[in-house]
């Protein structure tokens, strides 16, 4: 492809060897001066510097024709906009009302807090009402929901005895009620109950 | 040199005009092309990526010629375009390569001597191999010095490296090539 290759010699490099550079490698590296002598050994193909303006020029034109999109500026950091939000809030107007919004919350929170104490207290206030036949009635239909220390509480309770209606439960169902009972008993609790 | 800034002058005026701009690009690369591309070639040794990285270069300069603000010379700012695209060419073919220093250094020769736009002898050889070693930045000193035979004046304006870091850069290189010479 390349008939003749241009040989590059640095002796027909129109720059003269500096006087104070061969100084420096005759102190530092004979063997450096000597290889710089005998030139450095690349070549390139001929004509290569007229094509390369050529196909240089050719690559621009594509690239021209390419669309490109303006590059947009980067906008403000994270940290700048909310510096710049902070400035704002901090007017004293924009103060003002931050710290109004901020004391209806507190208020709103208290209120809020309140009525569920009040709540509570009316839940217990009812419950007290019922019946212990009614109790029972809810205990039964939900024995599941109960933990075996909750039961065995109520079992041992003098003044309310836990009264459980057996024959509404199935057979499997009262086996499993009373070994759970039965392993969470102690020695001493078992030798009262005989 | 008086001839060479009103060269600059005449080529930024053409180039800043869209009807001349070709022009202007053309007179541009006929004064600097020849330069660069050896600049580049010293860093690369392959004739084809050299080719590869200056064409992508002198691309940049073209789009941006614009943005060139004067405050150094046309040919410095053009040079610092040129040596990044090499240098992170380099560091590309570094990361894809992922060899040892010894089969880096064997694959240099091997490219070398079946090279065809390369006719040095083994001691040349021996030289890029050695040369190859030096860090990126180094191996530019070096370059600039032995083969461009800038003053260290000229390599401070251009790289905006004190002189001092100059000679201390460059007589270090030269030392690192005697040991591999020696090895």
């Amino acid at each position: 492809m390349f008939k003749h290759a241009f040989k590059l010699n640095f002796k027909n490099i129109r720059m003269k060897r500096p006087d104070e550079l061969r100084k420096e490698l005759e102190d530092l590296s004979p063997r450096l001066l000597k290889l710089k002598e005998q030139g450095e050994g690349f070549n390139i193909p001929a004509n290569y510097f007229q094509r390369l303006q050529k196909e240089v020029l050719e690559k621009v034109q594509a690239t021209e024709n390419v669309p490109t999109s303006t590059p947009v500026p980067p906008g403000p950091s994270w940290l700048d906009q909310l510096k710049e939000q902070m400035q704002f809030l901090l007017q004293p107007r924009w103060a003002l009302s931050l710290a109004s919004v901020a004391l209806l919350i507190t208020l709103g929170i208290t209120w809020l807090y309140q009525q569920n104490q009040v709540t509570t207290g009316r839940v217990g206030t009812e419950l007290a009402k019922l019946d212990q036949q009614t109790l029972d009635a809810y205990i039964q239909d939900n024995l599941h929901e109960f933990d075996t220390e909750t039961l065995m509480e109520f079992a041992s309770n003098q003044d309310h005895p836990l009264q459980l209606n057996f024959d509404e439960l199935q057979p499997e169902e009262i086996d499993q009620y009373f070994d759970e009972l039965i392993q969470d008993l102690d020695d001493e609790t078992i030798k009262e109950f005989l | 040199m008086p001839q060479a800034k009103t060269s600059d002058e005449q080529i930024l005026g053409l180039m800043r005009n869209p009807k001349t701009l070709e022009k202007g690009f053309r007179l541009l690369m006929d004064a600097y092309q020849d330069r660069l591309y050896w600049q580049v070639r010293r860093l690369v040794t392959d004739h084809e990526d050299a080719n590869d990285v200056i064409q992508n270069a002198l691309v940049k300069v073209f789009r941006n010629i614009e943005q060139f603000e004067a405050k150094s010379g046309l040919y410095t700012w053009m040079y610092r375009i040129v040596t990044n695209e090499a240098i992170t060419f380099l560091k590309q073919r570094k990361r894809r390569s992922a060899t040892s220093i010894d089969d880096a250094n064997i694959n240099l020769a091997n490219r070398l001597q079946a090279d065809s736009f390369f006719d040095g002898d083994e001691a040349q050889i021996r030289l890029q191999q050695a040369l190859q070693m030096l860090p990126d930045r180094q191996k530019e000193v070096f370059n600039l010095r032995y083969y461009e035979e800038m003053s260290y004046e000229d390599i401070s304006k251009l790289l905006n490296i004190s002189v001092g870091s100059l000679k201390a850069s460059f007589h270090h290189a030269v030392k690192k090539v005697e040991q591999f010479f020696a090895a």
